[in-house]
């Protein structure tokens, strides 16, 4: 099989090729003609065009559907040119579309061929992180969550050596920037996802926000926690136990407040269905 | 046979579910994209399960990669077993491409060159792929742009020696194969003569568009009477067989879809067989 994976090899470097099948031939005359055949209506050139095409505008499509918001401060031509660079240091190596977009938030966040994008846009790192985990709560597995009656039935002798797991589809992201603000305000622009954001709606300046994002009736929500309350969520997400939950918040808020505290934010959590049935 | 059906999208999951609900499905099973629902949990599996308690549905992959020459996907074949546990599915398809190679998925249905040592390769994988799943699984024709120097047969020549090599089903597109005819000089009429009657498990009926010189296997648009034409003429040769209309792109409501597959219903009612039907190949 050495010369089909020859073939293949070959095909998969003129389709992916950033700048394009023409310019990737041009460094190879008559590369294509070896392999592909042309006939009088379109030439092997033009032929594998039909697949570069088709593979960038898949991906792109892809892109932009799994991070709309992020497509929409970019503007078209941004947003495609930074799926030219993103596929270039990341091309889909999972079977499923639905993890081509996987590394997005850290290539646009930290690596150096992402730099023009976030140069001037210090949010996109955290807009693309806060976009994929909307998509990964969606289709989290299924864990029954915790009742309160359920926990109403526990020894409360044993709770301080409790551990409660959150729920598959929870997700816990600490932004510098008010990702949600860009996210109303993409919204706001309705449908319009091919109008350009006004310069003051991006305008948005850098603030700790504590989000928490996770999936009920099948639907995907988002919200807003108090810093501490979302340290101790994180820190039960990490399966410590109930006292040390107890003993940091009364690092954090003095002695007195701490259990009644936990126990209050442990019933909001339960409410919401962030907490999984099974308790160890 | 399971009748005619349509392609479960998400966009159609309401009606879909009211239909079912209420006993006023037209469609008799539905297709389902393999990949859309390898996924741990959520909505996509909740109306996948609600939809097959009452219909039967196929699985129709478009990453198994069998014409590559990067090993077979086991985490992928991994969790196409416990996908087709879930749903028993009536088959398994996927085409007759390659999709990837050297770790890097393209998602696109790209040709192989038709040629005697390629047959011997994918008839191979087909086979490791049906042990895996213990069960025969169809191949499709897929519509190309490109063809090979290296080709050394026909399109059909090639479908034909990897689905008897591999002892597989097909699942015949007709617009796949009307495209293809038309991207490549073929005679449509003579690919769909020379196809094993006994093997089809399926037929595919989509839209497609123009594209300069090209016909592009868009899925977005209703079936062309041109197919139609050669629809009939694979039913008249294969007589009654599973059919399903496939609409992917620039999706319309769902009302339109099922317009289309009664009217692939009602062409098998008035078409007869030209021969009386042998025996045939079945999924397991
Ligand atoms: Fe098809």
């Amino acid at each position: 099989m050495s010369s089909l994976a020859e073939v293949q090899i070959r095909l998969r470097h003129w389709i992916t090729a950033p700048e394009g099948v023409e310019t990737a031939l041009a460094s190879e005359p008559g590369g294509a003609r070896a392999v592909v055949r042309g006939d009088a209506r379109l030439s092997a050139e033009d032929r594998l065009s039909v697949y570069a095409n088709a593979y960038f505008e898949r991906l792109c499509g892809c892109l932009e559907n799994d991070y709309p918001t992020l497509r929409w401060t970019l503007g078209e031509a941004w947003f495609r040119d930074l799926v030219t660079s993103y596929l270039l240091a990341h091309p889909p190596t999972h079977p499923s579309l639905r993890w081509a977009g996987q590394h997005l938030a850290t290539f646009v966040a930290e690596d150096s061929r992402g730099e023009p994008f976030r140069r001037g846009r210090g949010w996109v790192g955290d807009l693309a992180r806060f976009e994929w985990a909307l998509a990964d709560a969606f289709d989290a597995a299924d864990t029954p969550a915790l009742e309160r009656s359920a926990l109403a039935a526990l020894d409360p002798d044993r709770f301080a050596g409790l551990r409660f797991a959150v729920h598959p589809s929870l997700r816990l992201l600490a932004l510098e920037w008010p990702i949600q603000k860009l996210r109303r305000a993409w919204r706001k622009a309705g449908d319009g996802e091919r109008c350009e954001p006004a310069p003051e709606e991006l305008a948005v300046v850098p603030e700790a926000v504590h989000a928490v994002i996770w999936r009920a009736d099948e639907r995907v929500f988002h919200r807003s926690m108090d810093r501490s309350a979302f340290e101790a969520l994180q820190r039960t997400a990490r399966g410590e136990p109930f006292g040390t939950l107890c003993e940091r918040i009364a690092e954090d808020l003095g002695d007195a407040a701490a259990p009644a505290r936990a126990a209050s934010w442990l019933g909001e959590w339960i409410d919401a269905g962030w907490i999984q049935a099974r308790v160890e | 046979m399971l009748g005619f059906g349509v392609g479960l999208r998400a966009v159609h999951y309401p009606d879909i579910l009211e239909r079912i609900a209420n006993r006023t499905l037209c469609v008799d099973w539905f297709e389902v994209l393999t990949e859309n629902y390898m996924v741990d949990g959520g909505r996509p599996l909740r109306v996948l399960d609600d939809v097959r308690a009452s219909v039967p549905v196929v699985l129709h992959g478009v990453s198994l990669n069998l014409g590559s020459t990067d090993p077979l996907d086991d985490a992928y074949l991994e969790a196409l077993v416990r996908l087709a546990d879930r749903v028993e599915p009536a088959w398994i398809s996927d085409h007759l491409c390659w999709t990837g190679v050297g770790g890097t998925q393209l998602h696109d249905l790209l040709p192989l060159p038709y040629a005697a040592d390629v047959v011997v390769h994918l008839a191979d994988r087909i086979r490791r792929v049906q042990d895996r799943l213990k069960r025969r699984i169809a191949v499709e024709n897929v519509s190309s742009y490109l063809s090979f120097e290296a080709d050394e047969m026909s399109e059909v020549e090639f479908l034909v020696a990897v689905a008897e090599r591999a002892d597989c089903g097909i699942l015949l597109d007709v617009n796949n194969v009307f495209v293809s005819a038309h991207n490549h000089e073929f005679d449509a009429a003579a690919y769909v003569d020379a196809v094993p009657a006994q093997r089809v498990f399926q037929i595919h009926l989509a839209g497609h568009s123009e594209q300069g010189p090209l016909l592009i296997d868009t899925h977005d648009h209703p079936v062309r009477d041109e197919v139609w034409a050669l629809y009939e003429r694979a039913l008249r040769r294969i007589g009654s067989v599973s059919t399903l209309v496939e609409w992917d792109d620039r999706i319309p409501a769902y009302d339109r879809l099922e317009e289309e597959a009664q009217r692939a219903r009602l062409a098998a009612e008035t078409t007869k067989p030209s021969a009386a039907e042998g025996s045939r190949v079945v999924a397991r």
